[in-house]
């Protein structure tokens, strides 16, 4: 009969001994470890060692076979409340998916196993098979299944890579495109402009270097484009006959009316302020990194769908957003961050000074466009390569390239910024714009300052702080400025009733993307303040689920 | 029944490990200006049929069942459910976990270069269920390195942990020294005088091993053997040497779990807490409850 029950927490060495202790003193012992297995070999650090004891190995066999020992393993706990003598304790045991009262520790489920993975048990440094005992001794078979591979659950749109770049291998190229499909209107777009977060977190970068996932979605949206196959266009059996208003055509606003089409939404209009739809796909990411007919292409397999598209109608102005409200069931704002923001230096609204993305936008549209003499880009974001780089092309001699901090802080994705140098932009890193210089009326220069890093500050990177009496003139004809974008949100009135952030987004709840105005919702970057293009697309899918939602709830 | 064995005789390998992933091919610099031409080209089939099979498939579990089949007992029970479990108990004793923390180091950012492994690593190639039979190799090649480097790259202001993580670490140099006595191995940390006041005698009796009082700056991959150059600076000088091998020494920390149920507890602990005499108990000043102390 025991005495006493003691609780042990962690089935490390250091746990199985205590439990061993105590188990020995006649008390019944639970050994509660969150990983799958206990015991292991450690290597002491509470003292040098001398010969012969080189690892602390706890007799795990002996906690194993002890009749008063329970051992509980994959175990969280969720509650542990009480005092002493009276403790309650709430686990909940993850599942081995093996039962341990009937294994007898043969070894044969290994040797068929046919799936090696990382070996996390060995801190990576082997392959283990799925199904796999962690240490030898503990007989803690367990199989290692997860809902979604981790570059699945790092993707904002949550698509199935795995998949889709399996089928890429197995030469099954409509398959795979079918795969991303499924959740992403865009392949061939996102498949060129993504910054890739996925790749960051990509298992086979442990190893050597992560794969290229987004270029391979690149490829089969080129396979097919390529091979003029037809897209399949999935014919939802549901059909619904509200009519849904999606403003703005950008990535979030057109994926959230192709997944309104999906649902079986037959009546879904997107208005489109510009000449042409397809947003910063359109008119910020230069023609360069994704031509226009290519993105022309994807936004074809969304209007074949059944989606309407008005371009030239800017909400707000040609039609008023109580109008928009009174004719539909639901309104999606999805109308981007297309207004730059203020550089709040002395003289900016000088002629010959640019918003970036103005510059982006006219050159996309084949509008007029400063292109003589020399520029200067003020900014270190991909918004800043963009300008630099349209730059260049559009026939400056010279584009001179203004940062605050140094290359390693830019926030700009390091691919871009090599192209831009190997292009000829100038790189002047830690010089801060102190006014813009105007002669005869127009801007001649601007006077910059030189800067150093100091301390680190909230967002970690180091603070720049200004040298003094370093103030200098760098020449230029035209500035443009690329330090960040904020929403035009004139489309509504205060009267409206919408709440808005600093950035001038439309404030929303982050799960369902409703705004505080019943049957409105917003995503993208209006919603969320400049991001980039998939995590749109991911809102605006988003979006899409939590109209069905609202519209079925309230018939 | 070994980990190593276990390679030997069922795990194939990849034997594409290691491989540079493909590299998108472009347009010269010489072709972007003046025009606005797509810069990136797109892989051909054959490179993007090859570089969708370096994906791992983040290998799980499929559901496969194939160990079912096998499984004579029928132990295995893929819908078996997560198991909730209630427990009364009289005391309860928290151990320290297993959880370990690296800083970054220059030149190895994203811990891109395989030839720097963590003393984590290291403890698992010289462990005996280990998958290196014991001996500490390079994971780029396999082969046995001419120099090791332990270097320290964290910072720490609470004595106790710090002197644990460094022991941790030397002690790792002693074994693998006595293994593989051809190696040479330095050892290299910024804190090593103030670590001499409470270890000083232990360590005198350490030999084989390089000691150097000095702070790392960079550990960068040089040459095709794809070797580590370590750049440190002494209070003399700056140096810069090249090893087959480095291991970052980490940090002890308390993993979640156990830092979450101290909390529900209602106590206030840090990894120091579990440091101390080896074998004793610490009692806290809630009756009933201990830390075990780490070994």
């Amino acid at each position: 009969m025991a005495r006493n029950s003691v609780l042990v927490m962690g089935g490390g060495a250091a746990g199985v001994e205590a439990a061993l202790s105590e188990a020995a003193a006649g008390n019944k012992v639970y050994l509660v470890e969150n990983l799958p297995s206990i015991g292991g070999e450690r290597i002491s650090q509470g003292r040098i060692i001398t010969d012969g004891d080189a690892f602390n190995t706890p007799d795990v066999a002996a906690v194993k076979s002890h009749e008063n020992i329970e051992v509980l393993t994959s175990a969280d706990v969720e509650a542990l409340i009480g005092e002493n003598g009276n403790y309650r304790v709430k686990l909940r045991c993850r599942t081995p998916r093996v039962d341990r009262e009937k294994c007898d520790e043969c070894g044969e489920c290994i040797r068929v196993c046919p799936i090696h993975m990382y070996d996390d048990y060995n801190e990576g440094l082997e392959w283990r098979t799925a199904i796999d005992f962690f240490n030898p001794e503990s007989g803690c078979y367990n199989i290692f299944r997860e809902e979604m591979p981790v570059c699945q659950q790092t993707c904002p749109i949550n698509l199935d890579i795995r998949t889709y770049v399996g089928q890429i291998a197995d030469g099954k190229f409509a398959e795979s495109l079918a795969t991303i499909r499924r959740k992403l209107p865009f392949p061939l777009s996102i498949g060129r402009v993504c910054p890739h977060p996925c790749e960051e977190v990509c298992n086979r970068g442990q190893k050597d270097e992560p794969v290229s996932i987004c270029f391979l979605k690149r490829f089969v949206a080129d396979y097919e484009a390529g091979n003029n196959a037809t897209p399949i266009v999935q014919r939802p059996e549901a059909k619904y006959s509200e009519k849904i208003a999606v403003i703005g055509g950008g990535p979030s606003g057109l994926t959230c009316a192709y997944h309104l089409a999906l649902f079986g939404y037959e009546h879904v209009t997107v208005f489109e302020a510009l000449p042409e739809a397809g947003g910063m796909f359109r008119v910020g990411i230069p023609e360069y990194r994704l031509p226009k007919e290519v993105l022309a292409r994807d936004i074809e397999f969304i209007t074949e769908h059944g989606v309407e598209i008005r371009t030239g109608v800017r909400i707000g102005k040609d039609i008023g957003f109580d109008d928009i409200q009174k004719e539909y069931d639901a309104v999606l704002i999805a109308v981007g961050a297309h207004r730059g923001m203020k550089m709040r230096v002395k003289n900016e609204d000088a002629d010959g000074v640019f918003e970036g993305v103005k510059f982006l936008r006219d050159a996309a549209l084949g509008n007029e466009v400063p292109d003589r003499g020399a520029a200067i880009v003020v900014g270190g974001g991909n918004v800043a390569m963009d300008v630099a780089r349209t730059g260049i092309r559009i026939g400056f001699d010279a584009i001179n390239l203004l940062y605050r901090r140094t290359r390693h802080e830019m926030p700009a994705s390091p691919w871009e910024v090599d192209a831009a140098e190997d292009e000829g932009v100038n790189f002047h890193f830690l010089v801060t714009p102190q006014e813009v210089v105007v002669k005869d009326g127009r801007a001649f220069g601007m006077k910059c300052l030189r800067m150093q890093l100091g301390e680190p500050d909230a967002s970690g990177r180091r603070r720049p702080v200004q040298v003094e009496g370093s103030e200098f003139v760098m020449k230029a004809d035209t500035i443009f400025s690329a330090i960040g974008q904020v929403t035009d949100n004139t489309l509504v009135e205060e009267k409206h009733g919408f709440q808005f952030g600093r950035k001038l987004n439309f404030e929303v709840n982050p799960d369902t993307f409703e705004t505080d105005v019943e049957g409105v919702f917003a995503s993208g970057d209006a919603a969320t303040g400049a991001d980039i293009a998939i995590r749109a697309c991911a809102g605006g899918k988003r979006a899409a689920e939590s109209i069905h939602k609202y519209l079925r709830e309230k018939k | 029944m070994h980990l190593y064995e276990k390679k030997g005789r069922y795990i194939i390998d990849f034997t594409d490990i290691p491989t540079r992933r493909v590299e998108m091919p472009e347009i010269p610099v010489e072709e972007r200006k003046k025009n606005f031409r797509e810069v990136e080209t797109g892989f051909p089939e054959d490179v993007a049929v090859a570089e969708a099979k370096r994906c791992l498939s983040c290998r799980r579990c499929l559901g496969c069942a194939l160990c079912w089949a096998e499984c004579k007992p029928e132990a295995i029970d893929f819908d078996l459910p997560d198991r909730d479990v209630d427990l009364h108990v009289d005391r309860i004793i928290l151990t320290s976990g297993m959880e370990r923390k690296t800083a970054p180091v220059s030149g190895n950012i994203d811990n891109k270069h395989m030839n720097v492994v963590t003393d984590l690593q290291v403890e698992r190639m010289l462990a005996d269920t280990g998958p290196s039979n014991g001996l500490v190799l390079r994971p780029r090649d396999g082969e046995i390195p001419k120099k090791i480097a332990f270097v320290q790259t964290f910072w720490t202001t609470e004595e106790k942990t710090r002197d644990a993580a460094l022991v941790f670490g030397i002690n790792e140099a002693i074994i693998a020294r006595k293994r593989m006595d051809v190696v040479e191995i330095s050892f290299i940390s910024p804190e090593l005088e103030a670590f001499k006041t409470s270890h000083g005698n232990a360590l005198e009796k350490v030999s084989g091993i390089g000691f150097i009082n000095g702070s790392v700056s960079s550990a960068a991959e040089v040459g095709q053997n794809k070797d580590i150059e370590v750049r440190y600076e002494t209070d003399r000088a700056e140096k810069s040497e090249t090893f087959g091998l480095v291991v970052l020494l980490t940090l002890p920390q308390l993993p979640p779990s156990i830092a979450d149920a101290a909390k529900q507890l209602g106590l206030e602990v840090d990894y120091a807490s579990f440091l101390g005499n080896r074998g004793e108990m610490v009692e806290t000043d809630r009756a009933g409850i201990t830390f075990s102390q780490d070994l």
